[in-house]
């Protein structure tokens, strides 16, 4: 469903990533593991098309995202920490305008969605997207993507940041997100409890992948996600 | 295309400035017709809707703009970008659907004005299609305040800095088109403006914006 192909990103001298090759099957969970530093983010977000790689190709539903990039988008959703602003949008028509953009509903419909999924993440449809503590951002960002059902869902540490008390939350929505048939890469940290559900975890380490099962870091769950 | 517009015209409208800036359309017209009515202020060879005419276009030039920068959500390239990837739409998409929500919004804020033209063309004897005609004149400096304003308020994250870019623009057209080529070629001339504003827009957002600006994450 998405791979990378040769894959580097340097910027001016520093090389964040090299030589990246991965590939992700539709349906399967990756979590993508490593030191801060090591060029997670920097992976989902050259995965994400958010930026140019510098050398290498990223191929999403079949699509060379390197040179198709607006037409490789129309199947993913990254969710990290660049999130627009300044839109003086309540969450709801937040919400509501993206969704209206990604898949053609009905307002109806759309409005129904937008205002269950922002229950479930416990926000309030009322509030300014603008005066949302930074946690509370995140957290409409996870809903938005989830709502969005893409193809492929890049998130990038969706936990940190996170209140501990909605972590079970989030988790159990990703996993119904991915027991739907989306295909999901992970970045993470320390974050316990993503890894469960992962089907394979691979390890960057200073730039590059490091050679390995493709679980290590989780050997208990090796090819048994819950 | 649709779901951003109605997004981005909801914002606009939703702001209280935008209010006041009818308010302020209406009232400067109402005022100007009272005194006429009181024998000031008089331009020689000019009847009441021509001199009232005058005066719409001088405060549109200045309220258009500020309207719009006042009342456009403050998104720069790197919020457009990422708009342009959260909805996987193009950049170029994003910024005309805010150029459409803004030309709408802001004829709406011209045809508010429109009970007092009608009352000054009523007061003038102007047979009533050349006063809509003249209204109509008008969505020419509209386009051309939508287009400029959704440029500079996307280049310039200071809005005052915005807002004078984009009235010195609209200003400077208008003196440029109605006293220097002629009052009957300057729609022609801010429509071809605004267009031309909107397609460099365009084409140089689909290749600026396709990615976020590059730091190491």
């Amino acid at each position: 469903m998405i791979s990378t192909h040769r894959l580097g990103k340097s910027f001016g001298r520093l090389e964040a990533l090299r030589e990246i090759d991965l590939e992700v099957a539709p349906g399967e969970c990756l979590g993508v593991s490593g030191v801060a530093g090591s060029g997670r983010s920097t992976l989902l977000r050259l995965m994400g098309t958010l930026v140019a790689p510098t050398t290498g190709t990223v191929t999403v539903a079949g699509i060379d995202a390197v040179a198709d990039v607006y037409q490789a988008r129309q199947h993913m959703v990254h969710v990290g920490r660049d999130l627009p602003g300044r839109s003086r949008l309540s969450t709801r028509d937040h919400v509501h305008a993206v969704l209206g953009a990604r898949l053609p509903r009905t307002p109806a419909v759309r409005r129904r969605a937008t205002d269950d999924a922002l229950d479930r993440a416990q926000l309030v449809p009322d509030a300014s997207v603008d005066t949302l503590t930074d946690e509370r951002r995140a957290r409409l960002a996870i809903a938005t993507a989830f709502l969005l059902q893409p193809r492929v869902l890049l998130l990038d540490e969706p936990l940190q940041g996170l209140d501990a008390q909605w972590h079970v939350q989030c988790v159990e929505w990703l996993r119904e997100v991915r027991d739907a048939g989306t295909t999901v890469v992970l970045a993470m940290g320390n974050e316990a409890h993503l890894l469960p559900l992962c089907h394979r975890v691979e390890h960057l380490a200073a730039g590059r992948l490091v050679a390995g099962d493709g679980t290590a870091g989780a050997p208990h769950l090796a090819g048994r996600p819950t | 295309m649709r779901a951003l517009a109605v997004r981005d015209l909801s914002v606009i409208a939703s702001h209280p400035a935008f209010l006041l800036a009818m308010c302020v359309h209406v009232a400067v017209l109402a005022v100007f017709l009272t005194a006429w009515s009181h024998g000031v202020p008089q331009l020689p060879g000019r009847n009441a809707y021509e001199q009232q005419r005058l005066v719409q276009w001088t405060t549109l030039a200045v309220l258009l703009p500020w309207t719009a920068i006042r009342c456009l959500p403050r998104e720069q390239r790197r919020d457009v970008a990422l708009l342009a990837l959260l909805t996987a739409v193009r950049p170029s998409h994003v910024l005309l659907s805010r150029i459409i929500a803004t030309f709408l919004a802001l004829s709406v804020l011209v045809a508010s004005g429109m009970p007092m033209v009608i009352l000054a063309q009523q007061v003038a004897g102007v047979p009533l299609p050349h006063a809509l005609g003249g209204l109509m004149s008008m969505l020419g400096l509209v386009a051309l305040a939508s287009a400029t304003s959704v440029w500079w308020n996307t280049a310039y994250s200071d809005p005052v800095t915005a807002w004078l870019a984009t009235t010195g623009t609209v200003v400077g057209l208008l003196v440029c088109g109605t006293i220097l080529v002629s009052p009957a070629i300057a729609p022609w001339l801010f429509w071809t403006a605004a267009l031309a504003t909107g397609v460099a827009m365009m084409r140089d957002a689909d290749v600026s914006m396709r990615h976020i600006s590059e730091e190491p994450a």
